[in-house]
């Protein structure tokens, strides 16, 4: 605050209330598309809301629309590829030996959509949670996706590959890691989506 | 049950003597029982449900391979025998090492509110693993979490050990200041550590379920260490049960009976020290089991060490089974870190405690 | 056993509470040391039993070096009953008197029926027998203290040193405690406050002032108005008890020492 910045774009941390920000004479712009562990419901289109709305404030709608388009292509291409794909189990795992933490209903679900995977931990009340090794075992699981947020991502990807042999991710050679930064609500969403999608249906992709 | 000296012949003990004498001894028969049957149920529940007859056979195809075939299902073979046995074995493990541990620190200090961490033990633990899983094993030279976390423990006992020097002797005030004073700074350490590695999902919450205590990355190679720690100490600490005694009557009376104080505090500092050290490098720090098990036990046998160790050990042993078990199946496929669960019960019996008093 | 002790210091952070001190217990001797509070009795005590090791001089019991005997030998020779601050563990008064086997079982050794009837022995000379199982922290002081010295019975010792075992006592206990000492026939080294006390139940006295031996002797010699002047500051006049006949003394306060009125 003590920057007196012009303008905020929140994504509703909680650092400061709306009122606060109002009074010190910045204006404030809520993301519609939320990170990680968000809204039970994010739409992938949220994304395109925030975009557009940018447009707007700062007088570049043609660059917005733009830009927009750009996305929306690469995501057609990849869903054209996919179309028609039988639905995939996916674990989209982080990080923990035991128990584990797992994301659950509502975090990628969007990306999930899109490219044909379900969630392979759906019935979960929460987000994320850390779940009991024995649980992981025993699920049908078809891909692994490991979040990637440092070097230490092909390290995980080796504890599932190690820890479940019999898991058809596994056999199959699908424990894939790709970088939070794909899958977060953001501009790369697009190349999170085509990350997926080739995580879980490869062969389309050759 | 009147808690009574323990001679061995009937014939020259008084009947009420006998009668806690078998007393004694059917307790412990009993509560062997009792850990005996707590495995049994512990393999065959959990968030996973299997029939207890597949659950009989995945055990007896690897007791006996030739005499009992595997079962058809690799992964409720898995299931039963590389993530629950293990697992259910480590809690009797930790339990029992954390009870003695327990036991043995509040006679040294003669301070019934003493538990395993009072050293900083656990706090030195918390900094090593906490390095490890925030900065990745790569970082810290290829070490992995639980060694980090037993070297941790190893520096933070000899730090306390060292800070608690006057003229060459260290009181158990001073030990306990120092621990007390000790865990607070790494505590600190470990926080920072946590705050600096905020990444979308990872790092934090394996730190906090870390820190909460967990059995649930158990695997068989942990069992060999700490088991061997911990049937040592046990055995060890029965044999020092007299002198044991005389301390918690005071140095001076100790003295008085022969005990060589300063040495014997020397000695228990380093043996629980240890046996807590290679506790914590494979559970975390599990709270409330240290602290409450040996009271429980002393309002049923009394303060004598020769049956308050062997009782806290099978009574720590069943308790911490029993609460694992809790931790994963009430909220299943979820689970609950087990050092929670032995908070939530620990809070209520020490206000219990309280209102007896 | 005899005890002797000679030119003992005994020092604290580098500073000598006790210096220069000799006096020795012959077997069977009741001898009272005493002295004002400060005077270093109970730190001249804890070097005789092996709390604190003496900055100079030698602490010999039956001939032996006490320092140079293990400390569970030197346990089975010497029997202490010190004050000690309550503990928040309970013990009942059996497991608290079967402590003094201590020194005499090694690791894992369990009692044998010569332990018990040494235990039940010790508890029937203290008249403690029917208190087995009680709660050693629910009994009153004089049988806390009777209780302590069954434990130092125990142990077999041929040196008995008490620290003022009739502090917090009601008069009743007091007595009691010092007729049961002169009954058990041990060598004792005793701390007492009260001077009549140790007028009427030790042979000899050993007068402490300042870490030093002022003098010593039958009490007659030692509690003399003039070294009770000297040493404690008050006025004394001795004359027989009424009833038992020993020496009693009667204080009042020295005139320089009164606030005037």
């Amino acid at each position: 605050m003590d920057n007196q910045p012009d303008w905020f774009y929140s994504a509703e941390n909680g650092f400061a209330t709306v009122d606060e920000i109002a009074g010190s004479g910045a204006q404030i712009y809520s993301i519609a598309a939320k990170c990680g562990g968000g809204q039970v419901d994010a739409q992938f289109e949220d994304i395109y809301t925030d975009i557009r709305n940018m447009g707007q404030i700062f007088g570049v709608s043609d660059q917005a629309e733009a830009l927009i388009a750009e996305l929306q292509a690469t995501v057609d291409a990849v869903t054209a590829k996919v179309a028609g794909q039988a639905p995939l189990k996916v674990m989209i795992y982080d990080a923990g030996e035991g128990p584990l933490g797992v994301f659950g209903p509502g975090s990628y679900d969007a990306i999930l959509r899109l490219v044909g995977g379900e969630n392979a931990f759906a019935d979960l009340t929460e987000t994320y949670a850390q779940v009991s090794i024995e649980a992981v075992a025993s699920r049908e699981i078809d891909v692994v996706i490991v979040g990637g947020y440092d070097d230490t991502g092909e390290a995980r990807a080796d504890f599932i590959r190690k820890t479940f042999p019999t898991m058809a991710a596994v056999k199959n050679e699908r424990v894939v890691v790709i970088e939070y930064g794909l899958m977060n609500p953001g501009v790369r969403n697009h190349l999170g989506v085509e990350a997926f999608a080739k995580a879980l249906y490869p062969e389309a992709f050759e | 049950m009147t808690p009574v000296s323990t001679p061995t012949r009937t014939e020259n003990m008084r009947p009420d003597q006998v009668r806690a004498a078998t007393g004694f001894w059917s307790l412990q028969i009993g509560l062997l029982t009792a850990l005996v049957l707590a495995i049994l149920f512990a393999v065959g529940i959990g968030a996973v449900a299997i029939p207890l007859p597949i659950t009989v056979q995945v055990i007896g195809s690897h007791l006996l391979p030739g005499w009992i075939a595997p079962v058809a299902d690799p992964t409720q073979d898995q299931i039963i025998w590389v993530f629950r046995l293990p697992r259910v074995l480590l809690a009797v493990v930790v339990g029992a090492a954390l009870a003695v541990s327990g036991t043995a620190l509040q006679a040294m200090t003669r301070n019934p509110l003493s538990d395993p961490y009072i050293f900083g033990v656990s706090a030195g633990a918390s900094v090593g693993a906490v390095l490890v899983i925030t900065l990745g094993s790569a970082v810290m030279g290829g070490v992995s979490l639980s060694l980090a976390a037993f070297l941790g423990a190893l520096l933070s006992m000899i730090l306390v050990y060292t800070l608690a020097q006057q003229q060459g002797r260290a009181t158990p005030m001073r030990l306990v200041l120092a621990g007390v004073a000790l865990s607070y700074v790494l505590s600190a350490v470990t926080s920072y550590l946590v705050l600096r590695s905020a990444t979308p999902g990872g790092g934090a919450a394996a730190v906090l379920t870390w820190l909460a205590g967990s059995l649930g990355g158990a695997k068989w190679e942990q069992l060999g260490l700490p088991s061997a720690v911990v049937v040592l100490t046990t055995f060890l600490l029965i044999a020092q049960a007299r002198p044991l005694n005389a301390l918690m009557a005071g140095d001076e009376t100790a003295t008085g009976l022969g005990v060589n104080v300063e040495r014997f505090r020397q000695q228990l500092f380093l043996v629980t020290s240890l046996l807590v050290g290679v506790v914590v490098a494979v559970s975390g720090s599990i709270g409330f089991v240290g602290l409450m098990i040996p009271h429980l036990v002393r309002m049923v046998v009394g303060s004598d060490h020769r049956r308050v160790l062997p009782t806290v050990a099978l009574g720590g042993g069943v308790y911490l089974v029993l609460v694992d078990l809790v931790g994963r199946t009430i909220m299943a496929p979820q689970e609950l870190p087990v050092g929670i669960v032995t908070a939530a019960l620990g809070g209520p019996f020490f206000l219990w405690l309280l209102r007896r008093r | 056993m005899k005890l002797e002790v000679n030119d003992v210091a005994v020092a604290i952070a580098s500073r000598r509470i006790v210096n220069e001190v000799s006096l020795e217990v012959v077997p069977g001797e009741i001898v009272g040391l005493i002295g004002p509070n400060g005077s270093g009795k109970s730190t001249l005590l804890r070097a005789i039993y092996r709390l604190l090791k003496p900055a100079a001089g030698y602490v010999h019991l039956g001939g032996n070096d006490v320092w140079k005997l293990s400390a569970r030998e030197s346990a089975r020779r010497t029997g202490v009953v010190v004050q000690e601050t309550p503990s928040d563990f309970d013990f009942t008064v059996a497991e608290v008197v079967e402590m003094g086997r201590t020194p005499h079982k090694g690791m894992l050794e369990a009692d044998n029926a010569r332990d018990t009837q040494i235990i039940a022995d010790a508890l029937a000379r203290v008249r403690m027998n029917a208190f087995v199982e009680r709660s050693f922290n629910t009994l009153s002081g004089g049988e806390k203290q009777r209780v302590l010295v069954a434990r130092a019975l125990v142990q077999e010792p041929k040196l008995l040193v008490l620290d003022e075992p009739t502090n917090h006592l009601d008069i009743r206990y007091q007595l009691e405690i010092l007729n049961l000492v002169r009954t058990l026939g041990i060598t004792t080294l005793v701390t007492l406050h009260d001077l009549n006390l140790a007028a009427a139940y030790c042979s000899r006295l050993y007068l402490l002032a300042d870490g030093h031996i002022a003098t010593s002797g039958a009490p007659e010699e030692v509690l003399t108005p003039a070294w009770i002047r000297a040493v404690y500051e008050v006025d004394a006049v001795s004359a027989p008890h009424p009833v038992t006949g020993k020496l009693h003394l009667v204080f009042t306060a020295l005139a320089d020492n009164l606030v005037s009125t």
